[in-house]
Protein backbone atom coordinates (compact mmCIF):
# COMPACT_ATOMS: atom_id res chain seq x y z
CA UNK A 1 0.00 0.00 0.00
CA UNK A 2 1.29 3.45 -0.80
CA UNK A 3 0.94 6.28 1.69
CA UNK A 4 1.54 9.86 0.57
CA UNK A 5 2.88 12.20 3.18
CA UNK A 6 3.45 15.83 2.26
CA UNK A 7 5.10 18.07 4.76
CA UNK A 8 6.05 21.70 4.33
CA UNK A 9 8.99 22.97 6.28
CA UNK A 10 10.78 26.33 6.29
CA UNK A 11 14.47 26.03 5.57
CA UNK A 12 16.62 29.19 5.79
CA UNK A 13 13.68 31.31 4.68
CA UNK A 14 12.93 29.17 1.59
CA UNK A 15 9.98 26.79 1.38
CA UNK A 16 10.82 23.18 0.72
CA UNK A 17 8.17 20.70 -0.20
CA UNK A 18 8.90 17.22 0.94
CA UNK A 19 6.93 14.37 -0.54
CA UNK A 20 7.57 10.98 0.99
CA UNK A 21 6.29 7.93 -0.78
CA UNK A 22 6.34 4.78 1.25
CA UNK A 23 6.53 1.54 -0.65
CA UNK A 24 8.76 -1.51 -0.58
CA UNK A 25 11.49 0.87 -1.79
CA UNK A 26 11.38 4.11 0.21
CA UNK A 27 11.93 7.19 -1.93
CA UNK A 28 12.05 10.80 -0.78
CA UNK A 29 11.82 13.60 -3.29
CA UNK A 30 12.91 17.07 -2.24
CA UNK A 31 11.73 19.78 -4.61
CA UNK A 32 12.90 23.36 -4.22
CA UNK A 33 10.24 25.87 -5.22
CA UNK A 34 11.36 28.19 -7.98
CA UNK A 35 12.74 31.61 -7.02
CA UNK A 36 10.18 34.42 -6.84
CA UNK A 37 10.15 38.21 -6.92
CA UNK A 38 11.11 39.72 -3.59
CA UNK A 39 13.44 36.87 -2.63
CA UNK A 40 17.18 37.13 -2.18
CA UNK A 41 19.26 35.16 -4.67
CA UNK A 42 20.67 31.96 -3.15
CA UNK A 43 24.41 31.65 -2.69
CA UNK A 44 26.20 30.46 -5.76
CA UNK A 45 29.65 30.39 -7.29
CA UNK A 46 30.35 30.68 -10.98
CA UNK A 47 33.51 30.36 -13.04
CA UNK A 48 34.32 32.57 -16.00
CA UNK A 49 37.26 33.69 -18.10
CA UNK A 50 38.29 37.32 -17.68
CA UNK A 51 39.58 39.70 -20.34
CA UNK A 52 43.10 38.33 -19.94
CA UNK A 53 42.07 34.73 -20.45
CA UNK A 54 42.37 33.80 -16.77
CA UNK A 55 39.77 31.54 -15.15
CA UNK A 56 38.16 33.22 -12.18
CA UNK A 57 35.51 32.48 -9.56
CA UNK A 58 32.72 34.89 -8.72
CA UNK A 59 30.03 34.46 -6.08
CA UNK A 60 26.47 35.73 -6.38
CA UNK A 61 27.35 38.08 -3.53
CA UNK A 62 30.35 39.59 -5.36
CA UNK A 63 28.23 39.83 -8.51
CA UNK A 64 25.15 41.42 -6.96
CA UNK A 65 25.98 43.24 -3.72
CA UNK A 66 25.08 46.92 -4.04
CA UNK A 67 24.55 46.52 -7.80
CA UNK A 68 21.81 46.40 -10.40
CA UNK A 69 22.23 43.18 -12.33
CA UNK A 70 20.36 41.62 -15.23
CA UNK A 71 20.86 37.87 -15.09
CA UNK A 72 19.52 35.58 -17.80
CA UNK A 73 19.87 31.82 -18.16
CA UNK A 74 19.85 29.46 -21.11
CA UNK A 75 19.53 25.66 -21.37
CA UNK A 76 22.75 25.23 -23.33
CA UNK A 77 25.70 26.97 -24.93
CA UNK A 78 25.80 26.57 -28.71
CA UNK A 79 22.17 25.42 -28.89
CA UNK A 80 19.96 27.04 -31.55
CA UNK A 81 17.58 29.45 -29.74
CA UNK A 82 20.20 30.39 -27.18
CA UNK A 83 22.75 31.22 -29.88
CA UNK A 84 20.53 32.74 -32.53
CA UNK A 85 18.18 34.81 -30.39
CA UNK A 86 18.64 34.92 -26.64
CA UNK A 87 22.25 35.97 -26.12
CA UNK A 88 22.48 38.22 -29.21
CA UNK A 89 19.45 40.16 -27.97
CA UNK A 90 21.25 41.06 -24.75
CA UNK A 91 24.51 41.88 -26.56
CA UNK A 92 22.62 44.22 -28.92
CA UNK A 93 20.73 45.97 -26.10
CA UNK A 94 23.62 46.13 -23.64
CA UNK A 95 24.17 49.86 -24.03
CA UNK A 96 20.49 50.59 -23.48
CA UNK A 97 20.56 48.56 -20.26
CA UNK A 98 23.61 50.50 -19.07
CA UNK A 99 21.84 53.78 -19.82
CA UNK A 100 18.99 52.60 -17.59
CA UNK A 101 21.39 52.07 -14.70
CA UNK A 102 22.15 48.35 -15.01
CA UNK A 103 25.70 47.65 -13.82
CA UNK A 104 26.15 44.12 -15.14
CA UNK A 105 24.46 41.82 -17.65
CA UNK A 106 25.32 38.17 -17.11
CA UNK A 107 24.41 34.95 -18.91
CA UNK A 108 24.31 31.71 -16.92
CA UNK A 109 24.28 28.15 -18.22
CA UNK A 110 25.11 24.71 -16.89
CA UNK A 111 28.25 24.45 -19.01
CA UNK A 112 31.92 24.75 -18.11
CA UNK A 113 33.87 28.01 -18.27
CA UNK A 114 35.88 27.02 -21.37
CA UNK A 115 32.67 26.41 -23.30
CA UNK A 116 31.03 29.61 -22.01
CA UNK A 117 34.09 31.68 -22.97
CA UNK A 118 34.29 30.17 -26.45
CA UNK A 119 30.56 30.70 -26.94
CA UNK A 120 30.76 34.29 -25.74
CA UNK A 121 33.61 34.92 -28.18
CA UNK A 122 31.60 33.33 -30.98
CA UNK A 123 28.66 35.63 -30.21
CA UNK A 124 30.91 38.69 -29.75
CA UNK A 125 29.70 39.21 -26.19
CA UNK A 126 32.93 41.10 -25.44
CA UNK A 127 32.59 43.04 -22.23
CA UNK A 128 28.86 43.57 -22.78
CA UNK A 129 27.64 40.26 -21.37
CA UNK A 130 29.50 38.29 -18.70
CA UNK A 131 29.42 34.58 -19.56
CA UNK A 132 29.08 32.63 -16.31
CA UNK A 133 29.52 28.89 -15.92
CA UNK A 134 27.29 27.11 -13.41
CA UNK A 135 29.32 24.00 -14.22
CA UNK A 136 27.88 21.61 -11.65
CA UNK A 137 24.40 23.20 -11.71
CA UNK A 138 24.54 24.15 -8.04
CA UNK A 139 23.15 27.68 -8.47
CA UNK A 140 20.47 26.43 -10.89
CA UNK A 141 19.35 23.79 -8.38
CA UNK A 142 19.32 26.32 -5.53
CA UNK A 143 17.07 28.58 -7.64
CA UNK A 144 14.69 25.69 -8.22
CA UNK A 145 14.81 26.11 -12.01
CA UNK A 146 16.33 22.83 -13.16
CA UNK A 147 15.40 21.46 -16.56
CA UNK A 148 15.71 17.74 -17.22
CA UNK A 149 17.29 17.31 -20.64
CA UNK A 150 18.81 13.91 -19.90
CA UNK A 151 16.88 12.29 -22.76
CA UNK A 152 18.41 14.82 -25.15
CA UNK A 153 21.90 13.94 -23.95
CA UNK A 154 22.35 17.26 -22.14
CA UNK A 155 21.82 16.20 -18.53
CA UNK A 156 20.32 18.58 -16.00
CA UNK A 157 20.25 22.14 -17.28
CA UNK A 158 18.59 25.44 -16.46
CA UNK A 159 15.17 26.65 -17.51
CA UNK A 160 15.35 29.77 -19.61
CA UNK A 161 14.78 32.96 -17.59
CA UNK A 162 15.74 36.57 -17.24
CA UNK A 163 15.72 38.54 -14.02
CA UNK A 164 16.53 41.99 -12.72
CA UNK A 165 18.29 41.90 -9.35
CA UNK A 166 18.95 44.87 -7.06
CA UNK A 167 21.47 44.35 -4.25
CA UNK A 168 20.86 40.61 -4.46
CA UNK A 169 17.05 40.80 -4.35
CA UNK A 170 14.95 39.71 -7.33
CA UNK A 171 12.83 42.64 -8.52
CA UNK A 172 11.70 41.33 -11.91
CA UNK A 173 11.51 37.68 -13.01
CA UNK A 174 10.57 36.25 -16.40
CA UNK A 175 10.72 32.47 -16.06
CA UNK A 176 9.98 30.25 -19.06
CA UNK A 177 8.64 26.72 -19.15
CA UNK A 178 11.64 24.65 -20.15
CA UNK A 179 13.52 26.24 -23.03
CA UNK A 180 10.63 28.24 -24.49
CA UNK A 181 11.48 31.76 -25.61
CA UNK A 182 8.45 33.96 -25.02
CA UNK A 183 8.96 36.36 -22.11
CA UNK A 184 12.68 36.29 -21.35
CA UNK A 185 14.16 38.31 -24.21
CA UNK A 186 16.26 41.46 -23.79
CA UNK A 187 13.41 43.57 -25.16
CA UNK A 188 10.99 42.12 -22.60
CA UNK A 189 13.44 42.83 -19.78
CA UNK A 190 14.15 46.38 -20.97
CA UNK A 191 10.44 47.09 -21.00
CA UNK A 192 10.08 45.65 -17.48
CA UNK A 193 12.87 47.55 -15.73
CA UNK A 194 11.55 49.61 -12.81
CA UNK B 1 38.58 -2.09 -14.90
CA UNK B 2 40.48 -0.21 -17.59
CA UNK B 3 40.08 -1.37 -21.16
CA UNK B 4 43.11 -3.16 -22.63
CA UNK B 5 44.42 -4.34 -25.99
CA UNK B 6 42.42 -7.35 -27.12
CA UNK B 7 39.24 -6.26 -25.32
CA UNK B 8 35.98 -5.59 -27.11
CA UNK B 9 34.78 -2.00 -26.67
CA UNK B 10 31.75 -1.71 -24.36
CA UNK B 11 28.32 -0.92 -25.77
CA UNK B 12 27.28 2.70 -25.56
CA UNK B 13 25.45 5.41 -27.45
CA UNK B 14 27.12 8.66 -28.41
CA UNK B 15 25.54 11.69 -30.00
CA UNK B 16 26.71 13.72 -32.95
CA UNK B 17 25.16 16.61 -34.84
CA UNK B 18 23.60 15.68 -38.17
CA UNK B 19 23.67 17.82 -41.33
CA UNK B 20 20.82 19.94 -39.92
CA UNK B 21 22.68 20.65 -36.70
CA UNK B 22 20.44 18.40 -34.61
CA UNK B 23 21.79 15.69 -32.27
CA UNK B 24 21.45 12.10 -33.47
CA UNK B 25 22.40 8.86 -31.75
CA UNK B 26 25.49 6.93 -32.83
CA UNK B 27 25.83 3.51 -31.24
CA UNK B 28 29.14 1.74 -30.70
CA UNK B 29 27.80 -1.02 -32.96
CA UNK B 30 27.25 1.44 -35.83
CA UNK B 31 30.56 3.17 -35.22
CA UNK B 32 32.86 0.18 -34.76
CA UNK B 33 31.14 -2.74 -36.48
CA UNK B 34 33.27 -4.15 -39.33
CA UNK B 35 35.48 -1.05 -39.47
CA UNK B 36 38.92 0.26 -38.57
CA UNK B 37 38.29 3.23 -36.30
CA UNK B 38 40.77 5.57 -34.67
CA UNK B 39 39.19 7.15 -31.61
CA UNK B 40 40.98 9.82 -29.63
CA UNK B 41 39.56 11.25 -26.43
CA UNK B 42 40.09 14.66 -24.89
CA UNK B 43 39.30 16.13 -21.46
CA UNK B 44 37.30 19.03 -22.81
CA UNK B 45 36.07 20.82 -25.90
CA UNK B 46 37.48 24.33 -26.22
CA UNK B 47 40.27 23.68 -23.69
CA UNK B 48 43.84 24.75 -24.65
CA UNK B 49 45.80 21.55 -25.49
CA UNK B 50 42.74 19.89 -27.00
CA UNK B 51 42.04 22.87 -29.25
CA UNK B 52 45.54 23.96 -30.19
CA UNK B 53 47.22 20.60 -30.68
CA UNK B 54 45.26 17.40 -30.27
CA UNK B 55 42.26 17.90 -32.54
CA UNK B 56 44.06 19.97 -35.21
CA UNK B 57 46.76 17.27 -35.39
CA UNK B 58 44.19 14.68 -36.42
CA UNK B 59 42.62 17.00 -38.98
CA UNK B 60 46.06 17.52 -40.55
CA UNK B 61 46.91 13.81 -40.59
CA UNK B 62 43.45 12.58 -41.56
CA UNK B 63 44.31 11.81 -45.19
CA UNK B 64 47.47 9.93 -44.23
CA UNK B 65 45.56 7.91 -41.66
CA UNK B 66 42.85 7.08 -44.21
CA UNK B 67 45.57 6.03 -46.69
CA UNK B 68 46.74 3.53 -44.07
CA UNK B 69 43.31 1.92 -43.94
CA UNK B 70 41.55 3.84 -41.17
CA UNK B 71 37.87 4.12 -42.04
CA UNK B 72 36.79 6.65 -39.41
CA UNK B 73 38.62 9.11 -37.17
CA UNK B 74 36.52 10.12 -34.19
CA UNK B 75 37.06 12.65 -31.43
CA UNK B 76 35.40 11.85 -28.13
CA UNK B 77 34.74 14.03 -25.08
CA UNK B 78 32.37 14.26 -22.15
CA UNK B 79 30.54 17.25 -23.61
CA UNK B 80 27.14 17.52 -25.30
CA UNK B 81 26.63 17.22 -29.05
CA UNK B 82 26.00 20.94 -29.61
CA UNK B 83 29.29 21.82 -27.96
CA UNK B 84 31.17 19.10 -29.88
CA UNK B 85 29.65 20.25 -33.15
CA UNK B 86 30.50 23.89 -32.52
CA UNK B 87 34.03 23.00 -31.43
CA UNK B 88 34.63 20.88 -34.51
CA UNK B 89 33.35 23.69 -36.71
CA UNK B 90 35.60 26.24 -34.99
CA UNK B 91 38.65 24.05 -35.69
CA UNK B 92 37.46 23.34 -39.26
CA UNK B 93 37.24 19.53 -39.05
CA UNK B 94 34.86 19.27 -42.02
CA UNK B 95 34.20 15.60 -42.66
CA UNK B 96 37.69 14.49 -41.58
CA UNK B 97 36.94 13.92 -37.91
CA UNK B 98 33.62 12.75 -36.43
CA UNK B 99 32.84 14.74 -33.29
CA UNK B 100 31.28 12.42 -30.73
CA UNK B 101 29.57 13.47 -27.52
CA UNK B 102 29.77 11.08 -24.58
CA UNK B 103 27.42 13.45 -22.76
CA UNK B 104 26.86 11.51 -19.54
CA UNK B 105 30.29 9.91 -19.70
CA UNK B 106 28.86 6.39 -19.95
CA UNK B 107 31.41 5.06 -22.46
CA UNK B 108 34.27 6.89 -20.75
CA UNK B 109 33.43 5.33 -17.37
CA UNK B 110 32.84 1.92 -18.97
CA UNK B 111 36.38 1.88 -20.43
CA UNK B 112 37.77 3.02 -17.08
CA UNK B 113 39.43 6.10 -18.51
CA UNK B 114 37.56 8.83 -16.66
CA UNK B 115 39.17 11.47 -14.45
CA UNK B 116 37.81 13.95 -11.94
CA UNK B 117 38.31 17.55 -13.05
CA UNK B 118 35.80 19.04 -10.63
CA UNK B 119 38.33 21.53 -9.31
CA UNK B 120 38.45 23.19 -12.70
CA UNK B 121 34.66 23.17 -12.78
CA UNK B 122 34.59 20.41 -15.40
CA UNK B 123 33.26 17.47 -13.40
CA UNK B 124 34.03 13.93 -14.54
CA UNK B 125 35.83 13.94 -17.90
CA UNK B 126 37.84 11.61 -20.06
CA UNK B 127 41.55 11.08 -19.80
CA UNK B 128 43.49 11.89 -22.96
CA UNK B 129 44.05 8.76 -25.05
CA UNK B 130 43.92 7.37 -28.57
CA UNK B 131 43.01 3.86 -29.66
CA UNK B 132 42.74 1.90 -32.85
CA UNK B 133 39.69 -0.36 -32.85
CA UNK B 134 39.16 -3.07 -35.48
CA UNK B 135 35.65 -4.50 -35.71
CA UNK B 136 35.07 -3.50 -32.11
CA UNK B 137 38.32 -4.94 -30.72
CA UNK B 138 41.07 -2.70 -29.32
CA UNK B 139 44.31 -3.19 -31.25
CA UNK B 140 46.30 -0.14 -30.12
CA UNK B 141 45.79 1.85 -26.92
CA UNK B 142 47.87 4.90 -25.98
CA UNK B 143 46.84 6.62 -22.76
CA UNK B 144 48.70 9.79 -21.85
CA UNK B 145 50.60 9.21 -18.62
CA UNK B 146 50.46 12.86 -17.56
CA UNK B 147 49.20 16.22 -18.73
CA UNK B 148 50.31 17.07 -22.23
CA UNK B 149 50.23 15.43 -25.62
CA UNK B 150 52.67 12.65 -26.46
CA UNK B 151 51.63 9.09 -27.31
CA UNK B 152 48.03 9.91 -28.20
CA UNK B 153 48.87 12.46 -30.88
CA UNK B 154 48.08 11.92 -34.55
CA UNK B 155 51.80 11.58 -35.37
CA UNK B 156 52.30 8.88 -32.72
CA UNK B 157 49.25 6.93 -33.84
CA UNK B 158 50.29 7.20 -37.50
CA UNK B 159 53.76 5.90 -36.69
CA UNK B 160 52.24 2.96 -34.87
CA UNK B 161 49.95 1.82 -37.70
Amino acid sequence: MLANVIRQTRLTGRQVQRAAVRSTHARVQVVTQAIAVGQKLPEGKFKYFDGEGQMRDVSTDELCKGKKVVLFAVPGAFTPTCSLKHVPGFVDKADEFKTKGVDTIACVSVNDAFVMAAWGKDLKAGDKVLMLADGNGQFTKALGVELDLVDKGLGLRSRRYSMYVEDGVVKVLHLEEGGAFTVSSADDMLASLP
Amino acid sequence: MTIAIGDKVPSATFRALDANGMPQAVTTEELFGGKKVLVFAVPGAFTPTCSKQHLPGFVTKADELKAKGVDTIACLSVNDAFVMGAWGQSIGVGDKVLMLADGAGAFTKAVGLDQDLSEAGLGVRSQRYAMLVEDGVVKVLNVEPARGLTCSSAESMLAGL
